[in-house]
């Protein structure tokens, strides 16, 4: 391993830490400005239960080094969390989206980003999610959240999310 | 060493400061054989010039501009055509318009000679006909190069582009009006005019900003043309210069000097200094197109040349080497226009030795051109 | 390279020696030339009934535009016109155009019958060779349809002069973008090549990406997220209409490409995490498999007689090239430079791969021949991708996305001697280009 390949590793390792975080207020459809920011978490927050609590406090996403869809530790221990709520909260079914940043061609980063999408569904299942439970799909680098061309930005776009909803039956 | 330079920086002065106050100004009378063009008018000359200017928002020709009308240089310009406008279409479509795939079947085979029916309507059912126009590339070109400057020209002698401040004084041929010569600085008329130029095709790929290790455009030209002038056979002065003064030919002109050989040789052969400047103002003409398939092709053309000089025979194509006919025909044509185009007033050959160059077989090789 | 030049140098030597030869014709061998615009004069075409008068300088234009455009040729202005051409009948006064340096002379007339139907004329001629390039044609439509004469003159027009096929007459599809990048509204449109009469093909609910034209122009493959998933379409040019191809559910699929005859489609298929490329009957919905390695294989483009297919693949561990037969098999990889290589695109011409590539930050449009070797590359920017060949494989058409949270993408096209970089002018956000053949 190149030391700049570790220095980049350990670079997401942490930021995928933070990501695990679970006080970090990180929601997926507010795209405002104050997104990035974690957020104090309010005595009355979410139900325990909710998508919402899913996204804020497990944590719904997980990060990838350049080019890669290989899970860190910290990923891992963000979809340990998540695949016990998964596992608590059994009608809910998840979709889980590939991302890439915007440093490739279109095409490739879709390939990609179903990499990364697939990585997440065989760690959940690996836990015991059934396969049933689990979509995969890839956006490619068509849906970023965080828009500078820096890697700064371009670290928090190599992602995978675990998007909640509906019950089983929907 | 340092001497060395030192004559070396003083010769090149002197040729410069020559160059720009001896024989520019001092030059005979081109030899024109299209004296009409004194018909120009300064606007129109104007015209004709403008595009010759560096990025100028009238510079209509060399780049199509942004939708905006035509400036007024163009008298003859319609509204021009990407307007988004619609052209004055009567009813809508009196043609028989079929839904499905209107635009591809009608006009799709137009047959040479015959009238071909219906062209088609637009896609009548899409909506909302937008306009666009290609555009000149806006994007910043970055950085300072050390490579050539791209230019839309590439010869075999590098141009630079006249500072305005410059003032490279116009070709004072006796057709030019001097009102109007004082604010051109290069006829357009004269097709060695020395319009900006480099030695070779600079991609964007190529600029140092880049990081593109990989390229293919040799390094041509400049470096043969070097060697040439670099081993001066100083000898008898070159026959009198009677072509016509641009910068070009004023270098070929000097390096038909530095070579010509010694004996003023009342012998038939031709100096090499003579043919030298034979290729050379032939080559200024020789227009190659070399992303075509016709840069594949090595054409040799046959004609005969009066004894003043000017082609007196047809340019017939006498051999070629490589290619498709069509792509052998366009380096034939190609290969005339430039024997043809050079020839303005007469090539300057010397006339004692007439009997060797009436006759010419000239091979146009665009090996070293050729990007690929 | 040092060594070409020596041998330039003593070829020249070498001719210089053979001119001093005593007998027979003089001999000069030219090896230098100039590369520059050839100039052209195009008059407005000769109005032979009343009211053709605008359409024969409309005409005109656009032809003008047109071979302005390539960079090829360069229009002389009408100001600098020694002599009119008022009919076009009558002999052209040679002298007045070579005084000019018209190297090129276009001359043409229009008929209009007053109820919308045109009718072109032209003939083409070489100024200082005082002779006709070619036989003069005529073209006849509507008056709707002037704008698509006016590209078939220009295209015989270039056609006579460079001795190749023309591309004006030809159309782009493309994927029009509006919004920021966290938000971006995708819809697919389609142009003239030179950027006008765009029409939308679709609305922007779904994100549509990468549309690829049939080898007749009345089909466009696309990819639609429609269903929320990755999906491939097919889209009639002429009704709009269009259905998805059929997939087996949890699968993701994108980057369809026609076969040269348009029976078959190449596309890109994920599962389970690998991409491969797949071969899709359309007529019967039967799917071949075309690669089977764990890697990324995606961006597949077909030779144009079919034998072959180019595509881009990570088996090696990087993004790299490789060309495989068109029913699969042992692929060879054809990129070795420095930095990773993406979306080959076969040329028309067959001679040429144009592809994307990456190398230290920043993106390239290249080009390289079917094996791999002479790689050229033209454009260099922040984000340069997804070439496509004009019709003539002569242009190289592609994407540039800007840097920044304010990018955005915007097509360019460029000649494939890498002159002749320009934007092509759409009404917003332009990606994934795609030229239509010849019309």
């Amino acid at each position: 391993m190149t030391p700049i390949k570790a220095i980049l590793l350990s670079a997401v390792a942490l930021s995928v830490a933070a990501c695990a975080n679970p006080n970090r207020f990180d929601n997926e459809v507010d795209l405002s400005a104050t997104r990035a920011a974690p957020a104090p978490v309010t005595p009355v927050g979410p139900s325990i239960d909710s998508p919402e609590y899913f996204k804020q406090s497990v944590g719904d996403r997980v990060l990838f080094a350049v080019d890669q869809s290989t899970l860190s530790p910290a990923a891992m221990r963000t979809l340990d969390a998540q695949a016990a709520w998964l596992t608590t909260n059994s009608d809910y079914i998840a979709t889980i989206e590939g991302h890439a940043d915007e440093q490739g061609t279109r095409e490739y980063n879709l390939a990609l980003g179903a990499r990364r999408s697939n990585a997440v569904k065989e760690y959940l299942v690996s836990k015991g999610i059934p396969e049933a439970r689990l979509k995969v799909v890839t956006y490619g680098k068509e849906r970023p959240i965080e828009i500078c061309s820096e890697e700064a930005c371009y670290a928090k776009n190599r992602r995978a999310v675990t998007i909640i909803s509906g019950g089983l039956t929907s | 060493m340092h001497v060395g330079h030192y004559i070396s920086g003083i010769g090149h002065a002197g040729l410069i400061g020559w160059l720009l106050f001896g024989n520019v100004f001092a030059a005979e009378p081109l030899k024109m054989e299209f004296t009409e063009v004194t018909m120009v008018s300064g606007q129109e000359w104007a015209a004709l010039v403008l595009p010759e200017s560096p990025p100028d928002a009238s510079a209509v020709v060399e780049t199509p501009e942004p939708p905006a009308p035509q400036p007024e240089a163009d008298p003859v310009a319609p509204e021009t055509v990407p307007e988004p406008q619609p052209a004055p279409q009567p009813d809508p479509a009196p043609a028989p318009a079929p839904d499905a795939q209107p635009d591809v079947s009608d006009v799709a085979t137009p047959v040479p000679e015959a009238a071909v029916e219906d062209a088609p309507p637009d896609q009548p059912d899409a909506p909302a006909p937008e306009v666009a126009v290609i555009v000149p590339d806006t994007a910043p070109l970055e950085s300072i190069r050390p490579k050539p400057r791209p230019a839309s020209r590439v010869a075999p002698v590098p141009v630079a582009q006249p500072q305005p401040e410059t003032e490279i004084a116009p070709v004072p041929s006796p057709e030019t009006r001097p009102d109007e010569a004082s604010e051109t600085p290069t006829p357009e008329q004269d097709a060695a005019r020395p319009e900006e130029a480099t030695t070779e095709i600079v991609t964007e790929a190529e600029e140092p900003a880049s990081a593109a290790p990989t390229q293919s455009l040799r390094p041509r030209g400049r470096p043969e043309r070097l060697a040439t002038a670099s081993t001066p056979e100083p000898d008898t002065p070159a026959p009198s210069d009677t072509r016509d003064d641009s910068v070009e030919s004023v270098v070929a002109d000097l390096l038909r000097e530095a070579t010509a050989p010694a004996a003023p040789a009342g012998g038939p052969p031709l100096s090499r200094g003579e043919s030298e400047a034979f290729r050379i103002a032939v080559q200024e003409c020789w227009n190659v197109d070399v992303g075509s398939q016709a840069a594949n092709v090595v054409v040799t053309v046959g004609f005969e040349l009066a004894e003043n000089g000017t082609v007196s025979s047809d340019v017939r194509l006498i051999a070629a080497e490589g290619g498709s006919d069509g792509a052998v025909q366009t380096a034939f044509q190609s290969a005339r226009r430039a024997v043809l185009r050079c020839q303005r007033g007469g090539y300057d050959l010397p006339a004692d030795k007439y009997e060797t160059w009436r006759e010419v077989e000239m091979t146009f090789n665009p090996e070293s051109m050729r990007v690929r | 390279m040092m060594r070409r030049v020596l041998a330039i140098v003593m070829l020249a030597c070498l001719w210089a020696g053979v001119v001093q030869a005593q007998g027979g014709p003089l001999r000069i061998e030219i090896t230098e030339g100039v590369v520059e615009p050839l100039p052209f004069a195009a008059p407005p075409f000769v109005a032979e009934t009343a009211g053709a008068a605008d359409w024969g300088q409309r005409i005109a234009q656009v032809v003008a535009d047109d071979l302005n455009g390539t960079g090829l040729f360069r229009q002389i202005p009408a100001g600098a016109f020694i002599s009119q051409i008022t009919s076009f009948a009558a002999p052209v006064a040679f002298a007045d155009w070579r005084a000019i340096n018209a190297q090129a002379l276009i001359t043409g007339a229009v008929q209009t019958d007053g109820a919308g139907n045109l009718v072109v004329k032209f003939r083409v001629y070489d100024v200082f060779a005082g002779t006709e390039l070619g036989a003069g044609l005529q073209f006849a439509g509507t008056e709707d349809g002037w704008r698509r004469m006016a590209h078939k003159v220009a295209d015989a027009v270039y056609s006579r002069i460079t001795g190749e096929g023309g591309y004006f007459d030809s159309r782009v599809v493309f994927v029009s973008e509006a919004g920021p990048k966290d938000n971006r509204r995708k819809r697919l449109a389609i142009m003239d090549y030179d950027g006008a009469n765009v029409q939308y093909l679709t609305d922007s609910s779904a994100l549509v990406l990468a549309p690829r034209f049939s080898p007749t122009g009345d089909r466009v493959l696309y990819t639609s997220y429609e269903s929320g998933f990755p999906r491939i379409k097919i889209l009639d040019v002429g009704s709009v209409r269009s259905r998805t191809l059929e997939q087996g559910d949890g699968t993701m699929s994108f980057a369809p490409r026609f076969a040269p005859g348009g029976q078959s489609v190449v596309y890109s298929l994920s599962t389970g995490g690998n991409t491969d490329l797949y071969r899709l009957d359309l007529a019967s919905g039967g799917t071949a498999r075309l690669t089977s390695a764990p890697g990324i294989e995606t961006a597949p483009s077909y030779s144009p007689d079919g034998s072959r297919i180019v595509f881009e693949s990570d088996r090696s561990g990087t993004q790299q090239l490789y060309i495989m037969p068109a029913g699969g098999g042992e692929a060879q990889r054809i990129s070795f430079g420095e930095g990773r290589y993406g979306t080959p695109v076969w040329s028309p011409r067959g001679d040429l791969i144009a592809f994307t590539k990456q190398s230290k930050g920043r993106f390239h449009i290249g080009v390289m021949r079917t094996d791999g070797s002479e790689e050229r590359l033209l454009t260099a920017s922040f984000l340069d991708e997804g070439p496509t060949w004009a019709p003539n494989g002569r242009v190289i058409m592609f994407a540039r996305e800007t840097q920044g949270a304010q990018g955005t993408s915007s097509l360019y096209s460029v000649d494939v001697s890498g002159r002749n970089l320009k934007r092509v002018r759409t009404p917003d956000g332009a990606s994934d280009p795609a030229w239509s053949p010849l019309q």
